[in-house]
């Protein structure tokens, strides 16, 4: 009898279960967001709120290509939709978008997000960002990119041979293994330990031409998160070079008028700080290149080593004019930090920075005071496989 | 099977019954006569007079007793009986001098020092033996005046000839399985086991079936309190009738609430020699060819005798395949439905893109169509095994491809839920115990609904269930978990891997053997 | 022979090992890092930890050699012969208190964590439910099957960290360790109380001393289980450090699984692996909790030595149940873990160092 009625009492509890297996959600009801664009609203929408949330969905019947389909409809059914909503907050706006559509939206696949301009100047970068660094859903690996012009608009663009705008965008920023110009993409997990440590960072940048995208240059950000201004392609060459990013880019040299194209392929960056005059700290960055030649406009003769040497005199001078020019800017027109010379600072002379890190970038500016000077070292190991082609 | 045959299966275990000579429940006397007629009579009587009871009567010259041979037809071996036992009586009474009177204990002692060509005869007075014996294909040999019968053994019996086992093919090993006749079976574990020690205790099984069951071990490696504890349960049986080995089974194992076998059983004689040599006891059963091999643990369920005749590195690879294909085979679509339903962040996104589309028209949720195509796969494993053969497998090719790709087409399950379904169903065809097979299959349901309820939490709260449930079976007194669970070192080497041949060098410690080393350290031995 | 017995009763130095293991690694790993790091400001914190583990092996140490002295008696015989049954009933008492609560904060922590990461809609009660059945299930049996449970799982894990590190290392940045010893020492001393308390834990040889085979080697065990723990801690700490960097670790509530969150395997296979982890953590969590149910179990019986173990552990249930509903939110989660682990240092490092000098001063021994 007392077993009879444990096991009743015990089915009783386990038919609670049943009741609801609350987290089933199909996986094809589920709405998959890959990409989010945030804008500001401008004054007429700014009744609804002050964020403009974009999300672009995927239809996932549209990533198909179905041969049994082939004779009704399209080959080319989109895969992809996005839509808009206004709000306040973040998350107010992305349940404002489950009015519109029959599948709510789901953002663990969420690969990207795009700021514009306008919104990352006024500074509100942290407070945006907030939504998808606390909600567990996200993952810390999306990425993040300026838009030249509105982020609603870039996510409409329809490229040509990847079926969805986002991916298109990803692998596209993904190229800095082929240029030097493209800042290497970041994730929201960085960015927020950059917010959190109230340093200076960039983000790359992404532009619509009509029904084209181009990414190049880098955005470059203060330590309130306000958009300060924009590098361009050689300024941010320069930068991921100082920065020893660059691992794969081309410098175009020019010898006795004519051009060869030196083929970065490796890159070490070492810096060291001399802080014996704190109102001057000295800045050395040294840059070992590796690289080959590329190509060649000049008839030149590339075994003999007097010509390398040359080769590699020319190189390194370039590197030093090119790198010479981003410094320029970054000390003194945008006065922002994003070589992470500071974080050097803390690193090896940490009690000098606790005392300067204030000052670092506003106040006494220290960083658009001290000197920065860069030493390159450039070694060219193959030639190709011609030796000459004129 | 009439229910009356499982009278005393729950009761507890009664103490020592020699179910040899159990209490007569026949007639009163259960003694046999002088005379050879009454004798003969009541032997007619109790069993009623069959058409296939033979009895002939041999008559001397005048003054010798006569004798009786009984036997029933179609159990003794006519020819035999006709050749040896009937020429050499008659020769005996040929060769009695007229004019000596012969008493039947002079006869009887003519037949046995000089005249009777058999090799084994026993002798009793027990109405019941006679019968049992007659039972069995022995003829008795009744004299007159004598008190004694013999029972001359004379089976000859239709049966099946060795043949390779069905269920338990191998590529490479000996193609030889046992039979339904318990003789035969003997004879094949002699041949490969030739050591004086190996002992075959002989015991009787069922009131009314009276089968022969044998108890095989080898004296100088099994520990004692094991064979002890195996005789103990199979004395303390008390059934009607034993028709297969399985009913043995569930007759002596440690618990009937577990879907997992805590005895094994084998058709093959290679794998019972060598359960033997590891210091495990083996029941064989006449009428069936699966002999028990006990203890068993959760690790010999995924052992077969091809690693061992393969080369180390194949046996160790397959063996960790096979284990692959326990947790593919428990877990799959389980996991397919934890993870299409719960928690879609851990697929890929363009492999979660790809299901989404695919399960686009599918009415049902995850969950149902994979009830719905693991019971249609359990369905068509049953029936694939009752129809003949020819037929069996088209049954298998129809229903799995054409019923899968209907479903498909038809749109009630998504082509993802085909693979999974097919894939799991493959790999429990991986385990070589057929009925830890079983056991996995129906946990597989369970797991099943554990996922559809809380995803891969449930999973993972049944994967503890299920081991806490493991971790307290014994079988025989030994942990099932054993080598893993009680660690013992030594016998890892045997476990998920198969270690080269000089490595296994001695016996698995855990069987706690009397002789630990099989290999090596013997002056001379191989 | 051991292996004939029916039940077999005992267990031996690598179950004990697995054991302390087990029960010691549970939910404090999952937010160490952060702990620390919030009151030390860098990757000094490891010497805390460093300083934590250290005591806690000492504290094992002197566990496992107090019930070495009494062989086969548990925390309240040896109560009773050395400080006398009125006291030896209240310790056992508060024991066992210690210990049921210890399950509660244990599921609830898994139940609020299982929130975060594997669930959305699905209600905490369900979730504390299920755990707590499957709980009565494993304590409703021999405890020697709960030790067998620990040397499964205990490798399954510690690869699990193994594989969340080696995937890690790629995000590993030896800068973010930089700058080092720069905090103060005086800092360093009073943040090892911290991690003292993911140390708790290895109190329950007091009662599971009745089924030690060779309770000589238990010491040897006990204390490398620890050390174990140890090591994987240092090793998450300086991974959590070396990936994020202080300040985000400082703020991410659990950086473990924010670390499990990090790794991508090639191809994008593995995208959420802190699902994956999380549910096998959920298995050394569920070890740390029915060896303290069982414990806390075998303490009432010792005291109460009528009851039955079913009927006890039916009734705890509801009870416990209770009591892991009471925390409304993660900070009285949190408040609740701090008075655990306050009990945990008095229960498991202050008692029994009383009982073993006092047995040592009167002389008392165990009988062999």
């Amino acid at each position: 009898m007392r077993r009879v009625c444990c096991v009743g009492f015990a089915a009783l509890i386990l038919a609670l279960g049943l009741t609801g297996c609350w987290d089933r959600v199909e996986i094809e009801d589920r709405g998959f967001v890959v990409g989010a664009g945030i804008d500001l609203a401008d004054e007429e929408e700014a009744e609804e709120g002050q964020y403009i949330l974009t999300y672009q969905f995927v239809i996932p019947g549209g990533l198909q290509a179905r041969e049994g389909d082939s004779n009704n409809g399209s080959s080319s059914k989109k895969a992809y939709f996005n839509l808009s909503s206004a709000a306040n907050t973040m998350f107010g706006a992305t349940r404002k978008l489950s009015y519109q559509t029959s599948r709510s939206p789901y953002l663990q696949h969420l690969r990207m997000i795009l700021i514009s301009r306008k919104l990352s100047e006024s500074g509100e970068l942290a407070s945006v960002l907030d939504v998808f660094l606390r909600d567990h859903e996200m993952r810390r690996a999306t990425k993040i990119m300026v838009t030249e012009g509105e982020a609603r608009e870039v996510l409409e663009t329809n490229p040509k041979n990847e079926k969805l705008p986002v991916m298109f965008f990803e692998s596209t920023s993904l190229n800095p293994t082929k240029s030097s110009s493209i800042f290497p993409p970041t994730n929201i997990g960085d960015v927020q330990a950059y917010i959190l440590s109230k340093s200076s960072f960039a983000l790359p940048i992404i532009r619509k031409h009509g029904n084209e995208v181009s990414v190049s240059g880098a955005a470059l950000f203060d330590n309130a998160q306000r958009l300060k201004g924009f590098l361009n392609e050689e300024e941010t060459s320069g930068l991921n070079i100082l920065r020893g990013t660059a691992k794969d880019g081309v410098i175009e040299v020019r010898v006795n008028d004519e051009y060869i194209a030196y083929e970065i392929k490796g890159l070490r960056q070492t810096i060291q700080a001399d802080v014996s005059d704190p109102e001057h700290i000295r800045f050395t960055i040294h840059l070992e290149l590796e690289g080959n030649v590329g190509e060649t406009q000049e008839r030149l003769d590339l075994l003999s080593p007097h010509q390398l040497a040359e080769l590699e005199e020319k190189t390194e001078q370039k590197v030093i004019r090119l790198t010479n020019g981003t410094l320029t800017k970054l000390q003194q027109e945008f006065r922002v930090d994003v070589l992470d010379l500071g974080d050097e600072l803390n690193r090896r002379h940490h009690a000098l920075w606790q005392s300067i890190k204030d000052d670092w970038e506003q106040g006494e500016r220290y960083f658009s005071r001290c000197d920065i000077e860069v030493k390159v070292r450039a070694k060219i190991r193959i030639v190709g496989s011609t030796l000459e082609t004129k | 099977m009439p229910r009356i045959m499982f009278r005393n299966t729950h009761k507890k275990r009664s103490p020592i019954r020699n179910s040899g000579e159990s209490q007569s429940n026949t007639s009163a006397d259960d003694c046999i006569t002088r005379s050879v007629h009454a004798s003969v009579a009541s032997i007619v009587r109790l069993l009623n007079a069959p058409d296939d009871l033979v009895t002939r009567f041999i008559c001397g010259a005048e003054g010798t007793p006569p004798c009786a041979i009984v036997c029933i037809a179609g159990l003794a071996d006519l020819k035999m009986i006709n050749d040896h036992i009937v020429t050499s009586i008659q020769q005996a009474y040929s060769a009695i001098n007229c004019s000596e009177p012969i008493t039947g204990q002079e006869l009887y002692r003519r037949l046995d020092k000089q005249f009777l060509s058999v090799q084994k005869y026993k002798t009793t007075r027990s109405l019941d033996e006679i019968l049992v014996s007659l039972l069995s294909g022995d003829t008795a040999l009744l004299i007159d005046d004598l008190d004694q019968v013999l029972l001359i053994g004379s089976k000859k019996w239709t049966g099946r000839s060795v043949e390779e086992p069905e269920t338990e093919a191998l590529v490479r090993g000996p193609r030889e399985g046992f039979n339904e006749s318990i003789e035969t079976n003997v004879i094949l574990l002699r041949r490969t086991i030739r050591d004086p020690k190996l002992r075959f205790d002989p015991y009787r099984i069922g009131e009314r079936g009276k089968k022969e069951l044998i108890i095989a071990y080898i004296d100088s490696i099994v520990h004692p309190a094991l064979v002890q504890e195996v005789k103990r349960r199979v004395e303390s049986i008390d059934i009607d009738d034993a028709p297969e080995s399985g009913m043995i089974e569930q007759l002596i194992q440690d618990s009937f609430l577990t879907p997992f076998p805590l005895i094994l059983h084998t058709e093959r004689p290679d794998k019972a020699a060598s359960a033997i040599l590891q210091g495990k006891v083996v029941i064989l059963l006449e009428g069936t060819p699966f002999a028990l091999i006990m203890p068993t643990t959760f690790e010999t369920l995924m052992q077969s005798p091809e690693d061992y005749y393969e080369r180390w590195l194949i046996g160790s690879l397959i063996r960790i395949l096979r284990y692959t294909a326990v947790f593919v085979s428990l877990t799959f679509p389980s996991l397919y439905i934890a993870l299409v339903s719960f928690h879609q962040g851990l697929i890929p996104s363009k492999l979660a893109f790809s299901i989404a589309a695919a399960r686009e028209g599918v009415p049902f949720p995850a969950v149902i169509e994979a009830f719905l195509m693991e019971l249609t796969l359990e369905l068509l494993r049953e029936a694939g095994i009752r129809l003949p053969k020819p037929v069996g497998q088209t049954i298998g090719i129809v229903g799995g491809l054409v019923i899968g790709e209907a479903a498909v087409q038809a749109g009630i399950v998504s082509p993802i839920m085909v693979i999974v379904v097919a894939v799991t169903a493959m790999s429990s065809f991986a385990i070589p115990a057929y009925s830890a097979g079983i056991a996995f299959r129906i946990l597989r349901f369970i797991i099943m609904i554990a996922a559809s309820m809380f995803g891969l939490y449930g999973i993972i709260l049944i994967h503890i269930m299920i081991c806490i449930h493991l971790s307290r079976l014994n079988s025989f007194g030994i942990p099932y978990l054993t080598p893993l669970a009680p660690s013992y070192y030594r016998d890892w080497r045997d476990m998920f891997i198969r270690a080269p041949l000089m490595m296994l060098s001695k016996r698995p410690q855990y069987m706690a053997t009397k002789d630990d080393s099989k290999m090596g350290s013997r002056e001379g031995g191989t | 022979m051991k292996s004939f017995k029916y039940g077999d009763q005992e267990i031996d130095s690598y179950e004990v090992f697995a054991s302390v293991a087990n029960m010691v690694l549970g939910f404090g790993v999952l937010s160490l890092p952060r702990s620390i790091i919030q009151k030390t400001n860098s990757v000094d914190g490891w010497i805390s930890i460093l300083i934590g583990g250290v005591g806690a092996i000492f504290f094992t140490w002197i566990v496992a050699k107090l019930i070495s002295r009494f062989p086969k008696r548990n925390l309240y015989d040896i109560g009773r012969s050395v400080i006398g049954r009125p006291l030896a009933f209240l310790i056992t008492l508060m024991f066992a208190v210690y210990m049921l609560a210890f399950v509660a904060f244990e599921t609830r922590g898994v139940a609020s964590i299982s929130r975060l990461y594997l669930f959305d809609r699905t209600p905490i009660e369900i979730v504390c439910l299920v755990f707590l059945l499957v709980l009565i299930y494993g304590v409703s049996g021999p405890s020697v099957a709960l030790f067998r449970l620990n040397t499964l799982f205990l490798p399954i894990v510690i690869m699990l960290i193994f594989v969340l590190l080696l995937m890690n290392i790629s995000h590993f940045d030896i800068h973010n360790l930089m700058p080092f010893f720069v905090t103060d020492w005086r800092e360093l001393l009073i943040t090892s109380k911290e991690s003292a308390f993911s140390f708790l834990g290895f109190e329950i040889l007091l009662f599971y001393n009745m089924i030690l085979t060779k309770p000589k080697q238990a010491v040897k065990a006990s204390t490398l289980g620890v050390l174990v723990s140890l090591v994987l801690y240092l090793l998450v700490f300086f991974f959590s450090v070396g990936v994020f960097g202080p300040e985000v670790t400082a703020s991410t509530l659990y950086p473990t699984e924010e670390l499990a969150k990090q790794v991508e395997a090639p191809g994008g296979f593995f995208e959420r692996f802190e699902s994956i982890f999380f549910s096998v953590w959920v298995l050394t969590l569920y070890n740390s909790a029915v060896m303290a149910l069982d414990v806390s179990l075998s303490a009432i019986e010792a005291v109460f030595s009528k009851v039955k173990r079913t009927a006890l552990a039916i009734g705890v249930g509801p009870i416990l149940y209770l009591a892991m509903m009471q925390p409304q939110n993660i900070n009285e989660i949190q408040l609740f873990g701090d008075w655990i682990s306050y009990a945990g240092i008095g229960m498991g490092m202050i008692v029994p160092t009383l009982l073993l000098l006092l047995s040592m001063l009167r002389g008392v021994k165990g009988r062999a």
